[in-house]
């Protein structure tokens, strides 16, 4: 699982029958200090409500999605699994030579 | 002719096999001799009637006398068939390029060749020893046994054994100084925060390299070295997988998750090249086609489409260099389309309960994105 910021959402007409019905995120999954980008942003799946600004937990576990989700040979991986309450502000974690000053 | 010139030319044939005789017979002093003299007479047989042909008969001559029962041809050939047998299990090639030249030399009955660990071996030699079901190793001289020349067996890619002696020495050699069980290198500068996660004790990063295939060529020369595994966190991997692929020593596969890292070491235990960046349901641009002149039975009737990520374009990031894969089209994308591509395990899942070796899967064409331009400055 890893915490992603919601970039806008992205529609598709033709796509495998387990996506239809399902609202698709652009998401740039964040790195530990929460703001600096983790790679490039992937498509995921989204059964939440999430919008575009929201920071969202994702997750690539696609044996859980297809079983939470009831669905049958879905190629889909990355999915939202919770929305991050706007007014937590995680801090980056300090180094050993911050913390000791 | 004359009959001067014939007597010459017939003694100095004579003194000629004399002096051949002689020093053949100081070199190899025990040669048994042959029951038969096939170059004498061969449409007679001596031994069934000796004086129906004087002249074919060594014996009559009384300057061959001293070794009638042997010729030179035999000599030779007995010779070659002490040196060279026949029938060997195993047998070492030391030529830079294993052409099918080279396999000339090779007696039939070989079942196994050793090349050198540098030697250059041609697809028409593999045809050919796979052809006729030799197996075949390389070798390279160990810094422990420098002078005596004993080596160790790196890879075994079609060969159904190695020689006992080289299995024998290769179990010494690594009880000796034991290999890393894993080597991990790379050409990402991240890199170095990985050591710490790692077992200290069965890895080691070895050098974080400038490119791919400086990557390539370390993992390349540790598996060689003996090393059993080796993982490579490259920018390219798929395109650094078709270049390990074209290496014997390697069995490459690729690795989107850490978490699959052990259950593919397990399974496969073989070298491995992974990339963390899973790039499931990532946002790809078709940019051709790819046409199968031959494929697995599983691949009839499918329709591949080359594909190269933008989704670093789209955030304003800077592309790395581009990475194609094939991607296994079921909705009809045409060149120019952004598709989302689901990569490893789960682009299988839309053929189950079938089993197709397919890693990228097109999930869907995506008719339009919308990303808020102020989300991108923060």
């Amino acid at each position: 699982m890893q915490v992603a910021l919601v970039l806008g959402n992205a529609i598709s007409t033709v796509k495998h029958r387990s996506l239809e019905n399902v609202k698709l995120l652009v998401c740039q999954p964040l790195a530990a200090d929460g703001r600096s980008r983790d790679g490039a942003p992937v498509i995921v799946a989204d059964y939440m409500g999430a919008g575009a600004g929201e920071k969202v937990i994702i997750t690539s576990d696609g044996a859980a999605v297809r079983e939470l989700y009831g669905l049958e040979n879905s190629p889909l991986r990355w999915t939202v699994m919770g929305l991050v309450d706007p007014s937590h502000n995680p801090t980056p974690p300090k180094s050993k030579k911050e913390a000791k000053r | 002719m004359s009959p001067s010139a014939n007597s010459k030319l017939e003694l100095s044939s004579i003194d000629i096999e004399r002096i051949v005789r002689e020093v053949l017979a100081s070199v190899m002093p025990a040669i048994p001799a042959p029951s038969a003299n096939p170059s004498a007479n061969p449409s007679a047989n001596p031994s069934a009637n000796p004086s129906a042909n004087p002249s074919a008969n060594p014996s009559a001559n009384p300057s061959a006398a001293s070794s009638a029962t042997t010729s030179p041809v035999s000599i030779v050939k007995s010779y070659a068939a002490e040196t060279i047998p026949q029938s060997i299990d195993a047998m070492h090639l030391n030529v830079p390029v294993l052409s099918l030249d080279s396999l000339r030399s090779v007696p039939s009955g070989t079942k196994q060749i050793t090349v050198s660990s540098t030697a250059l071996v041609t697809p028409a030699a593999k045809d050919w020893l796979r052809e006729k079901g030799i197996g075949w190793t390389r070798i390279i001289p160990t810094a422990s046994s420098p002078d005596t020349g004993r080596s160790s067996v790196l890879s075994n890619p079609s060969g159904p054994s190695t020689s006992v002696a080289s299995s024998e020495f290769l179990q010494k050699n690594s009880m000796e100084t034991p290999p890393k069980r894993v080597l991990v290198t790379g050409s990402v500068l991240w890199l170095r925060t990985l050591e710490k996660q790692l077992c200290p004790k069965s890895s080691q990063i070895d050098q974080v390299q400038l490119d791919d295939a400086s990557s390539l060529r370390a993992v390349a020369q540790a598996i060689r070295n003996g090393t059993p595994a080796a993982i490579a966190v490259v920018k390219a991997p798929h395109a650094t997988l078709w270049q390990a692929a074209r290496d014997e020593a390697l069995r490459p596969s690729i690795v989107s998750q850490w978490s699959d890292l052990t259950e593919v070491l397990q399974e496969h235990s073989s070298e491995s090249l992974g990339h963390p960046k899973d790039r499931s349901m990532h946002i790809f641009k078709v940019t051709g086609t790819v046409t199968l002149n031959r494929a697995h039975p599983t691949y009839q009737g499918a329709v591949l489409k080359l594909a190269e990520p933008i989704g670093e374009s789209l955030v304003g990031g800077v592309a790395n260099e581009p990475d194609s894969i094939v991607v296994w089209d079921e909705l009809g994308a045409d060149v120019g389309s952004i598709i989302a591509v689901a990569d490893g395990g789960e682009a299988a899942q839309p053929f189950r309960p079938k089993l197709k070796p397919v890693d990228a899967y097109n999930s869907a064409i995506l008719d339009e994105i919308n990303i808020k331009p102020h989300l991108l400055k923060d």
